[in-house]
């Protein structure tokens, strides 16, 4: 494409096999006062998780 | 194009690039000027005719039905304009709880002058029990689904009680094994207290570490003191280089604070780079303390320590000595699904704090406030006050605010103490937080993009 050059493809409109609540709480981890999921890894690919 | 809404769409230039973020996608793209214009137009509703015929004022006709083009392929892959993603409501509601804080300690070797957990400080200086401790952990597995569990020991200062965290580790990984479970273990601390034997333990049970430290001594030592009135920097940094270079830089966060006393905070961060921690977190500092806090006439100092930041993460990617800033994390492509950026922090629904005593809260900035009080771990059957969790969960759906607001899927929905301690009431916006997480969300895309 010549006047829009797609930097990264987003994964929000793949909703169908998510939402299993295994990803890290975000408070657990380093801001401790503010909210952000932006930078949390989504956990659905470890074959632990059921 | 019918049903374009124009908070779907974020525009944004940052330096000498043009970007378009698509908020239901969460994709980013970069556009010329043409692209710009065009984007912008159709952001305003205009129809395809009226673009058309004032885009051919200022560039070839060829080139805007080419552009057109284009939006319309990215449209239809769902990568821009794209529709606002249909979920599953029941995926949204609490599995069960699967995280908690304990403050395995009220009391602090530190006297920090921001430090929100004062107030239950000066209400009961205790250490939890082994009683409480075990119960958390139990109450952790009650819940069958899932599979990770998490668990920050937290305070005060937790290893002034570390007996009481080798104990529920060792009881923690025992139990888990047999209800094939896994703990995930953190470790907040002010580092004074680490010795080799806390180390080891550290690095053998493989627990994250969050370290405070705000920076150039000056300000560490102006806002964390021993009770003494002694600053505490030469032994934080001393014993955070112990423990980093015990576990070959990994599994550890610096977790800074600046305040009014500290706008060129960025001079933190560098000092902070220079002693050789390459993972951190400065925060801005949530207090109600005048002197302390930030105002709305700070947000240009601040913006450019956080330019100035962009500037040094880029230069040291580029030398091979990369760093990470919490804030400039992004993984759109296999980050947090929609659910995930919608359930937040989870305070008072998957995650609750746990006071010395077994008292239950929703979160660690709600320790000690009866009106969020959830009940108590040590009772012989626990009762959760659930409705306390909803509340705050429905009062982040109420925000006026948010809907329209093109970082909705990136803030976690804000933070429930930051509304209430800082707006007012748990349905308030606390709009200089809002602020300060946009620009931070602008420059981690702009780095996406570079």
């Amino acid at each position: 494409m010549k006047h829009i050059r797609t930097i990264k493809k987003g994964n929000l409109q793949e909703v169908d096999s998510k939402g299993c609540r295994e990803c890290q709480t975000s408070c657990q981890s380093a801001c401790k006062t503010s909210c952000t999921v932006g930078n949390q890894d989504c956990r659905q690919s470890d074959e632990k998780a059921e | 194009m019918n049903n374009i809404r124009c908070e779907d769409i974020h525009m944004f230039k940052y330096k000498d690039m043009q970007m378009v973020y698509d908020v239901n996608s969460s994709s980013l793209h970069e556009v010329d000027n043409l692209g710009w214009d065009l984007i912008g137009l159709m952001q305003n509703g205009d129809d395809r005719e009226q673009i058309s015929t004032l885009l051919s004022r200022k560039y070839h006709y060829d080139q805007v039905e080419e552009a057109l083009l284009e939006v319309r392929e990215l449209r239809e892959k769902k990568l821009l304009f794209s529709p606002v993603p249909k979920l599953d409501k029941g995926k949204l509601s609490s599995v069960g709880i699967k995280a908690l804080c304990l403050f395995i300690s009220h009391n602090c070797n530190l006297g920090c002058s921001y430090c929100f957990t004062r107030r239950e400080e000066e209400k009961t200086l205790s250490h939890m029990s082994w009683e409480v401790g075990k119960k958390a952990v139990d109450f952790l597995l009650e819940y069958e689904g899932g599979y990770y569990r998490e668990m920050d020991f937290f305070g005060g200062e937790p290893l002034l009680n570390f007996p009481l965290i080798r104990r529920i580790v060792e009881y923690a990984r025992e139990k888990s094994y047999q209800k094939k479970k896994e703990f995930n273990f953190t470790l907040t601390t002010n580092a004074s207290l680490l010795q080799d034997e806390i180390i080891d333990f550290l690095n053998r049970e493989n627990i994250n570490v969050v370290l405070s430290l705000d920076g150039r001594p000056q300000i560490h030592d102006l806002m964390r003191s021993f009770k003494n009135g002694n600053g505490s920097y030469h032994k934080t940094v001393e014993n955070i280089k112990k423990l980093l270079h015990s576990r070959e830089n990994k599994n550890y966060y610096i977790r800074g604070t600046f305040t009014r006393n500290n706008l060129d905070f960025y001079e933190d961060i560098e000092h902070i780079l220079g002693l050789g921690f390459d993972s951190l977190s400065l925060e801005p500092v949530v207090t109600n303390e005048g002197s302390l806090s930030l105002r709305e006439e700070d947000l240009h100092v601040v913006e450019r320590q956080y330019d100035r930041l962009v500037d040094l993460y880029l230069e040291r990617k580029e030398k091979g000595n990369p760093f990470l800033f919490y804030h400039f994390i992004l993984d759109m492509e296999k980050g947090p699904c929609l659910y995930k950026r919608l359930s937040g922090c989870g305070a008072g629904m998957d995650y609750l704090a746990v006071a010395a005593d077994g008292s239950l809260y929703p979160c660690h900035q709600f320790v000690g406030m009866d009106e969020f009080y959830m009940g108590n771990i040590t009772d012989q059957q626990v009762s959760v006050k659930r409705e306390i969790g909803e509340r705050i969960d429905g009062a982040a759906w109420q925000r006026e605010e948010c809907p329209a607001c093109w970082a909705r899927y990136l803030c976690g929905r804000g933070c429930a103490a930051s509304s209430y301690f800082q707006g007012g009431d748990l349905c308030s916006t606390y709009k200089l937080g809002c602020d300060l997480q946009k620009m931070r969300l602008e420059r981690a895309l702009y780095l996406q993009a570079v």
